[in-house]
């Protein structure tokens, strides 16, 4: 990868019909960094990763991977990314091994290090012999391990993580991010990460809070929480300083969860709508 | 080549989904039969054109077409429901160019629609239909060529479709005209004057008579037309198919 950030955002626009789903967005994320990206459901952040991950064109902006415009060179971006989808995306009636060998071989893995990543990848899993049973027959966790080992399998410079760890259980959540904190030391690798559970946004190098499509502020998670006033912070005052919930409701006037599904239907209504045509 | 590599590997990965949907696998290849056998004993009174040969067997090709055109749609389901389980997204975002993606399609669709004509042609013998090596291997030929043609019509369709019940209304609504303008069931001679030109742009008319002039010596249009129809189509349809991927997640 070139010595530039691994992604930047510049003035980005979304637009489905007369729905703006992301209002100018400008953000850059240096290599190795953890950046993650803040925000209430329906905010623009599945948008904006779509948008990075050469799924959906900008109405307007631009937006660079790895180096490559996401418009005018999608192939050169597609070689350099993962994508954690928000929403499984795993062939059901393909077993979990079947499902990692096909994305060894259209992922480009290859041939000769193949059996090696499969095996670490099975591995990372820790499904045992569930790994040979249908997909179909998953837990949420389960289908969650197996696409966080899918898409490691081809060593992504970038890899977008979008509520990686929605629904997981506790010690799942605590292992996925043992992994990604190992690539992240032993390879560089950088981590857009939309998330809702605020202790992994504290985790981040820098958070990016976005609320109606626009980014309404960005910095380390302690810059954040140095600009609110001490009367933001909600909780009791046994627990040291504002958290970056304290932030988030600061800056947006609401609770993370609040106006979620409203929201969220919107712009899906929108997306279907105009995919119908 | 690796494009090769990565099409033929989407390919099994189809094929296996079907042949683990055991309910798809049965009707499928039970189908063919039903409309052979009922459209056949039912039609036969009514059949009175000078074609030279039975009904039943003037059907024959007809009713392995209308498979083809029938089976060959509905394998575009396969990509509604890819984008239903998110295994749409997985695809669209690998560095993988669009036209790999649709070849893999393309030839599993054509696989399993082909087997379903080829089920049709086992019952050639108990209809009075024989075939030579020659006769077969073109015949084989032919269905492959007018599989890939409609299967790569169902792509194009299913590469905007979000629903399977949207998918089924057009593909129904596309489905019928190339089916009744097609001569499958009836021979085309005393079809009225204004619908000549649409029987002459219905790609399946060419699958027709092609498959019927191998299987049982009818007259028709010269088979180098036919070919080249069909394999116009089976070119249009895949080149189209991959622009609209571009955007078919």
């Amino acid at each position: 990868m070139s010595d530039g950030p691994a992604i930047e955002c510049e003035s980005l626009v979304v637009r489905y019909g007369d729905l703006v789903a992301v209002d100018g967005a400008s953000f850059a994320v240096a290599p190795g960094e953890l950046f993650g990206f803040l925000g209430p459901n329906g905010a623009g952040k599945t948008t904006t990763i779509a948008v990075m991950c050469t799924l959906k064109q900008a109405s307007d902006g631009t937006v660079r991977v790895a180096g490559h415009d996401v418009h005018a060179r999608p192939e050169d971006v597609r070689r350099c990314i993962g994508v954690l989808f928000q929403d499984p995306t795993l062939d059901d009636r393909l077993t979990g091994r079947e499902n990692l060998e096909l994305h060894a071989i259209v992922y480009g893995v290859p041939r000769g290090d193949r059996a090696s990543r499969l095996a670490e990848a099975i591995e990372l899993t820790g499904l045992g012999a569930a790994i040979d049973r249908q997909t179909r027959t998953y837990s949420g966790g389960m289908k969650r391990r197996l696409e966080l080992a899918r898409v490691l399998l081809h060593r992504p410079a970038v890899l977008f993580l979008d509520e990686p760890t929605a629904g997981l259980d506790p010690q799942t959540r605590r292992q996925i991010w043992a992994r990604l904190g190992e690539l992240r030391r032993e390879e560089g690798l950088t981590l857009f990460l939309t998330t809702h559970y605020l202790e992994e946004a504290e985790q981040a190098d820098r958070v990016a809070v976005i609320d109606h499509g626009r980014i309404v502020a960005a910095g380390t998670p302690a810059e954040l929480k140095a600009t609110i006033p001490a009367e933001a912070v909600t909780r009791a005052p046994v627990e040291p300083g504002p958290t970056l919930e304290d932030v988030f409701v600061h800056l947006t006037g609401h609770h993370i969860r609040d106006e979620g599904a409203d929201a969220k239907d919107m712009t899906r209504q929108a997306a279907a709508k105009r995919g119908r045509g | 080549m690796k494009g090769t590599e990565i099409a033929w590997a989407l390919c099994k990965r189809e094929l296996l989904r079907f042949v683990r949907e055991r309910n798809q696998l049965y009707s499928a290849l039970a189908r063919p039969l039903l409309w052979l056998v009922f459209l056949g004993s039912g039609m036969r009174g009514a059949f009175r054109a000078e074609t030279g040969v039975s009904y039943i067997a003037f059907l024959l090709p007809g009713v392995v077409a209308m498979t083809i055109l029938f089976g060959g749609l509905f394998s575009g389901v396969s990509t509604v429901w890819d984008r239903e389980l998110g295994f749409m997204k997985e695809m669209m975002v690998a560095p993988v160019s669009r036209l790999t993606i649709v070849l893999g399609k393309l030839l599993a669709g054509a696989i399993v629609t082909s087997l379903q004509a080829v089920v049709t042609l086992a019952f050639a013998p108990l209809v009075g239909v024989s075939f030579t090596p020659a006769s077969l291997a073109a015949l084989l030929g032919l269905i492959l060529l007018a599989s890939l043609g409609v299967v790569g019509l169902a792509l194009c369709i299913a590469a905007r479709m979000r629903t399977l019940e949207g998918f089924g209304n057009v593909s129904n609504f596309v489905a019928l005209p190339l089916f009744f303008l097609s001569g499958s069931m009836y021979p085309l001679e005393h079809v009225p004057e204004w619908l000549v030109p649409a029987v002459a742009a219905n790609p399946i008319t060419y699958a027709v008579d092609a498959m019927r002039q191998v299987a049982v010596g009818t007259d028709g249009h010269s088979l180098a037309l036919d070919l080249g129809i069909l394999g116009a189509f089976a070119l249009l349809t895949a080149g189209l198919a991959t622009l609209l991927f571009r955007r078919a997640y």
